[in-house]
C-alpha cells in the first residue's frame, strides 16, 4: 500500500500546482474587497456565490483528477504492469482515491484558509463578511469530490463508448445533482445539512465502492454480453444516474414543451378592496407605460374583480377613485441564523441615504457602514437590543432572526425579531446619529405595517403584528398621543394640496394595542405570506405553496377569498412533460408533499386541489400509462436483444411501473448488448458467449482441420491424408 | 486440469464485437518447459496471453494458471506468475533503484541481487532514470523486474522487440539461467524465430486466431519436409498434395513445404507431373514461415502465389 500511496502521490501532485492555481483565482477573485466597486455591489454573499462556484469548479476538477488517475493505468501495459503483482485492486483503488482526495482537498482548502485569514485580519471594520462564511465553500467542495470516484468508477467500466461507458458516464455525472441539491438546501438550512452529511457520506461510500467494484470486475475490454457488472452497488449507482439524467431531460423538454402553450400572458398586480376586502387583478397596459412619464398614479389603470368560479374577462378600465390597495409583505425570509451563514445587507436604507449601507449579520447584529469611499467602506456602527453601539466591538443580547417589516413604518426603518419590534430613527440633520425604540416588547411571529383607509385619516399607519393565535393591531402614538405624525417628508394629499408632515426633535414614540382578534385553527399559521387591513377585517395570504387568501373579519369571522390562478399559465405540474417522471420518483415526492401538507392540517386541501384538478390528474395520469406502455415495449425488445432470460425480463418489465421512461436507459447502461451469430448446426442466430446454441442445444464446432496440424499430445489427433 | 502443466486453455475463444480473435484454443505449457508462441501480428498470440493472466475476459472458454482460474487470480497467485508486458512498460519518473524498491514492496518473495545481477548483464546503471534508458535497457529492467520475484511461471509477451543483437542474448541468458533447474516454466511470444529455436523445448503456432503447432521443437522439424520442385505452374494451385502447407518460388523452382508427410503425400507429387521433383532440406525458419504465410492466402508475401486452400 505504501509502494501505490508513492507512486500515486508522485504521479499526481503535479495537479496540485493546477488546482491551487485555479481555487486561489476563485478566492481571490471574491476578496470583497476587491469586487466592491460601488455601493451596489455591497453583497459579496460569500457563502453562497463562493459555495456555488467552488462546487462547480470543484467537481469539474475532481472529475478531472479521477480520469487522469484512472486512464493512464488502465491502458493494457500500465494495468498489467501495476495488477500483476501481489497488490488487490481495491488497494490499488483506494490509494488512488486517498490521493486524490488529498491533492483535492489541499488545492481547495488552502486558498480558502487564506482568504479565511485575510477576511479575519481585515474584520468586520471593514468588510461584513466573517471568516466562517468560507466554510460552507469548504463543505460544498467535499460534496463534489463525488466526482472523483465517479470518474474512476466509469472509466473502469469501458469496453465500447456507447453504452458501456458514454451512459454511464453521462448517468454517473447526473449523480453529482443530488449532491448538489443536498448543498443547496445545505445553505438555506442550517439544520438540514446535519442531516444530509451523513445522508451524502453514505452516497459518498457506496461511489467509491461502485469504483472499486468496477475496477476490480469490469476489465479493460470486456466481451459483449459480460459487460454487465455484477453487484448491487455498481447496479445501483447506474440506475440511481439513469433516474437523474432522466429527470434532467425531463427538465429540459419542460420548457419546450409549454413553449407550444398558446396563452396570454399578462402581469397584474393583485390588490385587495380596503373596504370589502375584495381581490382584484390590476394591470396597466404595456401600451400606456409606453407614454410618456406616466405613474401609476396617472395611467389609466386595467383589471377585473377576481371572483370563484368566473373565467376572467378582458380587463376593464378601472374607476380611479376605486379604493384599492396592495398587500405588504413581511418580506420574510426563512434565513437562520448560524455561524456560516450569510450576512443579509439592505437596499432600502442604502436608497435613503447613499453614504450608508448597512447589513443584517447573521448573528443577530444590525451593522451599518460607511460608504464614502465605496472600496473601503468603514464600520458605522452596531446595532443590537440594547440601542447603538460604536464600532469597537460586538455588545451583548444580539436580535434573534431579525427581519425588517416591508415599507417604511412611518418613514422609519422597522424591523422585528422574535422578541420584538423595533424602530430606528435616523437624525434628519446629523444621519450617524440613530436611536432604537423598541415598540413592542414580547414573542413577534410577523409585523407588518398598514395605512388605515385615506376615508379616515391619511397619513396613519397601523403596526399589526401576529403573535401566537393573534392579531394584533397596535396604533403608534407621538408624546402628544397623536397618530398624525411622520418622519419623512412631505406628500402630496388627494385634493393636490401638500401636507407638511408633523417632525419634530426625537421625540419618544410608542406603540398602543388597538384591537386583537383570535385566528381561527384551520388556518393557523407561524408566518402569513403578507397582511392587509382593510374596513371588513384582516386579509392574509397564507405562506403556503398555494397561496390562498382569507378575510379575518373584526368580529373574528373567517372568508375565503378568491385567488386569480389562470391570469399567468404556469401550471408546471400540469405541463404533460410531468407525466414522464419516473413514478419512483413522482409518487414518494407527492407523498412527502402531502404528508408536510397534512402535519400542517392541509391535508384536507390537497385532497380538494386533487378533485379540483380531476381531468388534469386524469390526463397525467393517462399519459403515463402510455409511456409505460412504450418503456415495457421498447425495453422487451432490448432485454430480448441482450438475451435475459424470461423470469429478469418479467422483473424488468415489471420495473417499468416504477421507473417508467427511465428504464430503457437503465437496461441500456447495466446489459451490454449480446453479440450473435448463425449457428453451424440449426442456421438460427445464436449467441457467441454460450456453449451451446439457445436453439438446437449443439456446442461450437472445433476449428477446422487442414491437415497441416503438428501436435504431440492426444486431445487433438494427427489427421493423416486429408 | 492435467498437474503437469502450467498453463491449460479450454476451448478459450475471444472476440471483439464480431471478429473472433482467438477461436477454440485448446493449448497447454507444460511445466519446466520454455513454449515459444510464434504468430503474425495480429494472430491472437498477446489477446491469448491477456486471458490466460485474466486481464481479458474470454467470449466463451476458460483458461488455467498454476492450477487457478485464470479470471479469478488473487495477489497470491499473481506472485507465483512473472509477467513481462508488451512494449517493456515501467513507469518513466521512476529511476532504476526505485523500480527495485516498488517489486520489493509489492512482490513478498522478492530476490534483490537477482534484481541487480540481471540489470547489471544488461550494462544498466541503477540510479538512471527509466526514462533516459534505450529500448534493450528498458527490457533489462522490466526482465529483471519480473524475474526478481522468484515466478514459478515467467510469461513473456514479445520481449525481444526492437532489442539489439546484446541485449538479445542478454535476453536469452537469462531466460536459460531462469529455466535452468527445470523447475521453472516459461511462455514466450516472440517474432524472433532463431532465438526461439536456441532456447526452447516446444513451440506453438498461432494462425488466424487458431493454433495449427503446438509440439515439441524437434517433432516439428521431424514432421515438416520440403520438396524442390521444377513446374511452370504452382503446384499448390492443384490442391492435391495432401498436408501442403505452403508453396513459393525460388529461382527455377517451386519449395513446396508439407505437414506429416506419408504416402500419400509422395503419391501426390508423382501425379503433378512436374520435370523433376526432388527432397530438400528446409530451415526451422522457412517452416515456421511457412505455416505463418498461409494467413495472408490471398497473396503471399513471399512470392505471390496462392496458398492452397
Amino acid at each position: 500500500m505504501k509502494a501505490l500511496l508513492i507512486k500515486e502521490f508522485r504521479e499526481n501532485l503535479k495537479w496540485l500546482a493546477v488546482g491551487l492555481v485555479v481555487f486561489s483565482f476563485v478566492a481571490y477573485s471574491w476578496l470583497p474587497a476587491v469586487r466592491f466597486s460601488s455601493p451596489y455591489t455591497f453583497r459579496s454573499q460569500i457563502d453562497n456565490g463562493l459555495s456555488a462556484v467552488v462546487g462547480l469548479l470543484g467537481g469539474l476538477f475532481a472529475f478531472a483528477i479521477g480520469v487522469l488517475q484512472s486512464a493512464f493505468d488502465l491502458r493494457p501495459g500500465p494495468r498489467a504492469y501495476l495488477e500483476h503483482r501481489g497488490v488487490k485492486s481495491s488497494q490499488i483503488v483506494i490509494a488512488k482515491l486517498i490521493t486524490g482526495f488529498t491533492v483535492y482537498s489541499a488545492s481547495i482548502v488552502i486558498p480558502l484558509s487564506f482568504l479565511a485569514v485575510y477576511l479575519a485580519r481585515v474584520g468586520i471594520q471593514s468588510i461584513p463578511v466573517r471568516p466562517a462564511q468560507v466554510f460552507p465553500s469548504i463543505v460544498a467542495a467535499f460534496f463534489a469530490f463525488i466526482l472523483h470516484p465517479i470518474a474512476i468508477f466509469c472509466l473502469a467500466r469501458c469496453a465500447s463508448w456507447w453504452g458501456t461507458k458514454t451512459v454511464p458516464i453521462i448517468s454517473a455525472i447526473a449523480i453529482a445533482g443530488p449532491s448538489f441539491g443536498f448543498f443547496s438546501l445545505l445553505v438555506f438550512s442550517t439544520n438540514l445539512w446535519i442531516w444530509l452529511l451523513p445522508a451524502y457520506v453514505v452516497l459518498l461510500a457506496i461511489v467509491c465502492w461502485a469504483a472499486i467494484d468496477g475496477w476490480q470486475k469490469l476489465s479493460l475490454n470486456p466481451p459483449a454480453g459480460q459487460a454487465s457488472p455484477n453487484g448491487w452497488r455498481v447496479n445501483g449507482v447506474l440506475i440511481l444516474g439513469s433516474l437523474v439524467c432522466t429527470l434532467i431531460a425531463i427538465q429540459f423538454l419542460s420548457p419546450i414543451a409549454s413553449s407550444f402553450r398558446v396563452a396570454e400572458r399578462r402581469d397584474y398586480d393583485l390588490k385587495f378592496d380596503l373596504l370589502t376586502g375584495e381581490p382584484w387583478a390590476v394591470s396597466i397596459r404595456p401600451e400606456d407605460l409606453l407614454k410618456s412619464n406616466l405613474t401609476e398614479n396617472k395611467a389609466s389603470i386595467y383589471g377585473c374583480k377576481v371572483e370563484f368560479g368566473v373565467e376572467p374577462k378582458e380587463y376593464q378600465l378601472l374607476p380611479k377613485k376605486l379604493p384599492l390597495q396592495q398587500m405588504h409583505g413581511n418580506m420574510a425570509e426563512y434565513v437562520e441564523t448560524g455561524m456560516f451563514k450569510s450576512t443579509r445587507y439592505d437596499q432600502v436604507y442604502h436608497n435613503m441615504n447613499p453614504l450608508w449601507t448597512s447589513v443584517i449579520d447573521a448573528r443577530g447584529y444590525l451593522l451599518r457602514y460607511s460608504v464614502v469611499d465605496a472600496r473601503h467602506p468603514i464600520l458605522d456602527a452596531i446595532i443590537d437590543r440594547d440601542g447603538v453601539h460604536p464600532p469597537k466591538s460586538l455588545p451583548g443580547k444580539p436580535f434573534r432572526n431579525l427581519r425588517e417589516i416591508s415599507g417604511s413604518l412611518k418613514s422609519l426603518r422597522a424591523f422585528y425579531d422574535d422578541n420584538g419590534v423595533y424602530v430606528l430613527r435616523q437624525h434628519r440633520s446629523n444621519a450617524s446619529e440613530m436611536q432604537l425604540y423598541t415598540l413592542v416588547d414580547g414573542s413577534v411571529l410577523g409585523a407588518y405595517q398598514s395605512d388605515i383607509h385615506h376615508a379616515e385619516k391619511n397619513r396613519i399607519q397601523r403596526l399589526i403584528v401576529v403573535v401566537d393565535g393573534e392579531i394584533r393591531e397596535y396604533r403608534l402614538l407621538d408624546k402628544d398621543n397623536s397618530e398624525e405624525w411622520t418622519h419623512g417628508i412631505g406628500k402630496e394629499g388627494d385634493d393636490g394640496e401638500w401636507i407638511e408632515n408633523r417632525v419634530g426633535e426625537f421625540q419618544e414614540i410608542r406603540a398602543e394595542l388597538f384591537k386583537s382578534i383570535a385566528i381561527p385553527k384551520s388556518i393557523i399559521r407561524n408566518d402569513f405570506y403578507s397582511l392587509l387591513r382593510t374596513q371588513a377585517g384582516y386579509v392574509v395570504q397564507l405562506s403556503s405553496f398555494n397561496r390562498k387568501h382569507f378575510l379575518l373579519g373584526f368580529d373574528g369571522t373567517v372568508t375565503e377569498l378568491p385567488t386569480p390562478s389562470n391570469f399567468m399559465v404556469t401550471e408546471g405540474f400540469g405541463d404533460p412533460v410531468s407525466a414522464l417522471v419516473p413514478p419512483v420518483v413522482g409518487v414518494p415526492a407527492l407523498l412527502s408533499h402531502y404528508i408536510y401538507r397534512a402535519k400542517r392540517g392541509e391535508s384536507t386541501e390537497l385532497v380538494q386541489w386533487i378533485l379540483e384538478k380531476k381531468s388534469m390528474f386524469l390526463t397525467l395520469a393517462g399519459i403515463s400509462v402510455i409511456f409505460v406502455g412504450l418503456s415495457m415495449w421498447v425495453v422487451n425488445r432490448m432485454l430480448r436483444k441482450r438475451g435475459i432470460s424470461g423470469k429478469l425480463r418479467m422483473a424488468w418489465l415489471a420495473a417499468c411501473i416504477a421507473f417508467g421512461v427511465a428504464t430503457p436507459l437503465i437496461v441500456a447502461c447495466i446489459y451490454a448488448v449480446r453479440v450473435r451469430e448463425k449457428c453451424p448446426a440449426c442456421g438460427k442466430p445464436r449467441r457467441i458467449d454460450l456453449a451451446a446454441c439457445e436453439a438446437c442445444g449443439e456446442s461450437w464446432p472445433k476449428n477446422d482441420l487442414h491437415g497441416i496440424e503438428v501436435y504431440d499430445h492426444e486431445k487433438n489427433p494427427i489427421p493423416v491424408g486429408v | 486440469m492435467n498437474p503437469d502443466n502450467a498453463i491449460q486453455t479450454f476451448g478459450l475463444t475471444r472476440y471483439f464485437s464480431k471478429r473472433p480473435v482467438v477461436q477454440e484454443l485448446d493449448f497447454a505449457v507444460p511445466r519446466g518447459s520454455i513454449v515459444g508462441l510464434l504468430g503474425l501480428n495480429g494472430a491472437g498470440k498477446s489477446t491469448a496471453i491477456k486471458m490466460m493472466l485474466g486481464f481479458l475476459t474470454p467470449t466463451r472458454g476458460s483458461s488455467q494458471v498454476l492450477g487457478c482460474n485464470s479470471q479469478a487470480l488473487k495477489p497470491e497467485d499473481r506472485v507465483r506468475i512473472g509477467y513481462a508486458v508488451e512494449g517493456h512498460f515501467l513507469y518513466p519518473w521512476m529511476r532504476v533503484q526505485d523500480c527495485e524498491a516498488f517489486g520489493r514492496d509489492t512482490f513478498p518473495r522478492w530476490n534483490r541481487e537477482n534484481f541487480y545481477s540481471i540489470v547489471d548483464r544488461f550494462g544498466i546503471g541503477t540510479t538512471q532514470k527509466v526514462s533516459w534508458l534505450s529500448r534493450g535497457q528498458r527490457a533489462g529492467v522490466s526482465l529483471a523486474s519480473t524475474i526478481s520475484s522468484d515466478p514459478e511461471l515467467l510469461v513473456l509477451d514479445d520481449p525481444a522487440l526492437g532489442l539489439d543483437p546484446v541485449s538479445r542474448r542478454a535476453l536469452n541468458e537469462t531466460l536459460l539461467d531462469f529455466n535452468d533447474s527445470g523447475a521453472r516454466t516459461v511462455l514466450i511470444s516472440s517474432h524472433m524465430l532463431d532465438d526461439i529455436e536456441r532456447i526452447c523445448d516446444r513451440i506453438a503456432i498461432m494462425v488466424a486466431g487458431q493454433v495449427l503447432v503446438d509440439c515439441k521443437l524437434d517433432e516439428f522439424r521431424s514432421r515438416i519436409a520440403a520438396w524442390s520442385i521444377e513446374s511452370s505452374t504452382d503446384p499448390g494451385l492443384s490442391g492435391q498434395i495432401p498436408g501442403l502447407i505452403h508453396s513459393h518460388r525460388r529461382t527455377h523452382s517451386w519449395l513446396v513445404t508439407v505437414a506429416n508427410p506419408n504416402e500419400a503425400t509422395l503419391s501426390a507429387l508423382d501425379q503433378l507431373g512436374a520435370v523433376s521433383c526432388e527432397s530438400a532440406e528446409i530451415t526451422f525458419e522457412e517452416a515456421v514461415i511457412a505455416y505463418l504465410a498461409r494467413s495472408r492466402r490471398s497473396d503471399t508475401f513471399l512470392t505471390g502465389a496462392r496458398a492452397a486452400s
